[in-house]
């Protein structure tokens, strides 16, 4: 398990209890923490956690000037998906009338998403705007086809499972609070206010009227 | 004891008798008396032993302790169960039997005596199953954050509640291993017969169950540390949408803005990892030849020489040459252009022609349209001759026909 687990931290990967249950549950052990922990600062790396404690990825040791153009990287690509990554996930909380974060292990049927989609004019809306947000091909341009095609992405990236493919039932993992973390901190640096005005939620509920 | 004498077996033949009563009344909370799969012999069976309890006149749900006993077996995730409830009161009984045996032993009243080793080691027994049974459910809840509430307001309530149950059983153990009962056992020699089953039972796994309430404890806590983070999160995340939505053209700074980069910004880029089998390491080449062994056979390309052909009759004949001749407008056209002297008056294509007996079977009309698409070429031996049409007037003013009398040829 060892091997799998370095493996998958050098490669990029947060293991969470959703995606990698096996390594998680390895990383439980703090003496199996402090080995791997030894073996990544070898390699200039330390193991890291996110704040709630809910996945584990590897980070720098210290940021030289190749560190940084890396992390320089890293920032491109959070610039290139974040309107989309919230985007979904707020568009989900709101079909799904949840007011609370989706955390590690948040459900997200696929066919009840759809439903409540479909309802709602407003919220078909925004699952265009949405799609508008990703790359690659179109689809078949159906509302489904392009729910299909977001969730396939957040698949690919590591924010969800699919926890069971004959139901279409997702779940969520704990990369996503790598992505709160960003969140958090472009609030901070931005100085931009934690209270959501009304504007957002009449939208939905006119949808909803409608 | 013969079978049929043995009260256990006849009670558990009636339960199988009636086997899909009793799993319809667990399932569904409740069994009708007159509908499937109920029979009035089976209600009156079930009654007689406890087993169903009737809930209304013609309804009858299974005994609570029977119920409790499937739940267990089943793992059924309950609703703030009473996990380990009765752990405490359990172990109260202890000193009290302890007490009870020693002053048999006293007495010299050994069938009592008999009696109470027998309760101890039952009550013994039963606790540690009891103890044993809620940290296995408490262990499961955990494992599965509460998966039977859907709500976050429940989960953190479910939670809450367990870690109550949690520090209860903990407290009951803590007070068997601090209440001096093995000190207690182990100086009184009356009691000697409690201490196997004492210390095989309980004793020698408090250490392991209080390591294991403590892991659950903890998951508990740090879940609904968790849950409790999670609202806030979900308001930011909202704030921060509608702060995208309303600022369309916002980017995230860039790194180079950042006077101390966040704790998150440190995580490491992916290294590509690949490795190749060492061919001069023995134990690597006897797998690949497992693998080449295994590997399907490449797909043969079959060369075929080419097939010899014959040659067809005749073919050994020089090739007939065809030789295209010139028509008649093309010498004609020829002749023209070169007879056209540049200091001369402009020649009539027409006359021309006429005046040439040889294109006497030329027609006049054909003759013309030849010259004028002469012409419209534009090729190197007209680029000095000019050639000018001479028309006719239309029939119509509006006819659009264009009647063409005579094309006069001239070099400049």
């Amino acid at each position: 398990m060892f091997e799998q687990v370095v493996t998958l931290l050098l490669s990029g990967e947060f293991i969470c209890n959703v995606r990698y249950p096996d390594a998680w549950r390895f990383l439980e052990d703090e003496s199996q923490r402090k080995d791997v922990d030894a073996y990544l600062g070898r390699l200039g790396r330390r193991l890291a956690s996110t704040r709630q404690g809910g996945a584990w990825f590897a980070a720098y040791q210290q940021i030289g000037a190749d560190e940084r153009r890396a992390m320089r990287e890293t920032f491109a690509d959070i610039k290139h998906n974040l309107r989309l990554l919230v985007g979904f996930f707020v568009h989900v909380m709101q079909a799904l009338r949840q007011d609370q974060f989706l955390a590690p292990g948040s459900i997200i049927e696929a066919n009840r998403l759809m439903a409540a989609i479909d309802d709602n004019p407003n919220l078909r809306g925004e699952l265009q705007t949405l799609a508008g947000l990703g790359k690659g091909p179109v689809g078949d341009g159906t509302l489904r086809g392009t729910l299909e095609r977001l969730l396939k992405k957040l698949r690919d990236d590591g924010y969800l499972v699919l926890a069971n493919p004959e139901r279409e039932i997702y779940e969520v993992t704990g990369k996503i609070e790598y992505l709160q973390e960003v969140v958090d901190f472009l609030m901070a640096h931005q100085s931009i206010p934690d209270e959501v005005g009304e504007e957002a939620d009449s939208e939905v509920q006119q949808g909803t009227l409608l | 004891m013969s079978r049929t004498d043995d009260l256990v077996i006849a009670y558990l033949e009636i339960l199988h008798r009636h086997r899909a009563m009793v799993a319809a009344a667990y399932h569904q909370g409740w069994v009708d008396a007159g509908a499937e799969p109920a029979t009035p012999r089976g209600i009156q069976d079930l009654r007689r032993h406890r087993t169903l309890v009737p809930l209304t006149q013609d309804a009858f749900r299974l005994a609570a302790s029977l119920a409790r006993h499937l739940d267990e077996v089943l793992q059924k995730e309950q609703l703030f169960a009473a996990v380990g409830g009765n752990i405490a009161d359990l172990a109260a009984r202890l000193p009290l039997l302890i007490d009870e045996a020693v002053k048999a032993h006293l007495e010299g009243r050994t069938e009592d005596l008999d009696g109470y080793v027998d309760a101890f080691n039952n009550a013994v027994f039963d606790l540690a199953d009891h103890i044993e049974q809620a940290l296995q459910y408490l262990r499961m809840l955990a494992d599965t954050r509460f998966a039977s509430v859907r709500t976050l307001a429940e989960k953190q309530r479910q939670n809450a509640w367990y870690v109550t149950r949690a520090e209860r059983i903990s407290e009951a153990l803590k007070s068997l291993q601090s209440g001096g009962l093995l000190d207690r056992i182990e100086d009184e020699p009356a009691a000697a017969a409690l201490m196997p089953a004492f210390r095989g039972q309980l004793w020698e796994r408090l250490a392991q169950w209080r390591q294991s309430l403590l892991d659950i404890t903890e998951i508990l806590k740090t879940f609904l540390y968790r849950l409790r983070q999670v609202e806030p999160a979900g308001r930011r995340l909202r704030a921060f949408n509608l702060f995208l939505k309303r600022n369309p053209d916002y980017v995230v700074p860039d790194i180079e803005e950042l006077t101390e980069p966040a704790a998150w910004a440190h995580r490491a880029a992916p290294l590509a990892i690949v490795a190749h089998p060492d061919l001069g390491d023995a134990f690597t080449s006897e797998a690949l030849i497992d693998i080449a062994a295994k590997l399907p056979p490449s797909p043969t390309v079959i060369q075929r020489p080419p097939k010899v052909g014959t040659l067809k009759a005749g073919a050994d004949q020089e090739p007939r040459t065809l030789v295209i001749e010139r028509r008649p407008y093309q010498l004609a056209l020829r002749r023209l252009i070169d007879e056209v002297q540049s200091d001369s008056e402009p020649v009539s294509a027409l006359d021309w022609k006429r005046a040439r007996s040889e294109y006497a079977d030329l027609p006049d009309p054909i003759w013309l349209h030849c010259v004028l698409y002469e012409a419209t070429l534009a090729r190197r031996r007209t680029e000095r001759v000019r050639f000018e049409r001479v028309d006719l007037p239309p029939p119509h003013a509006l006819s659009g026909n264009i009647v063409v009398r005579d094309v006069l040829v001239r070099r400049v």
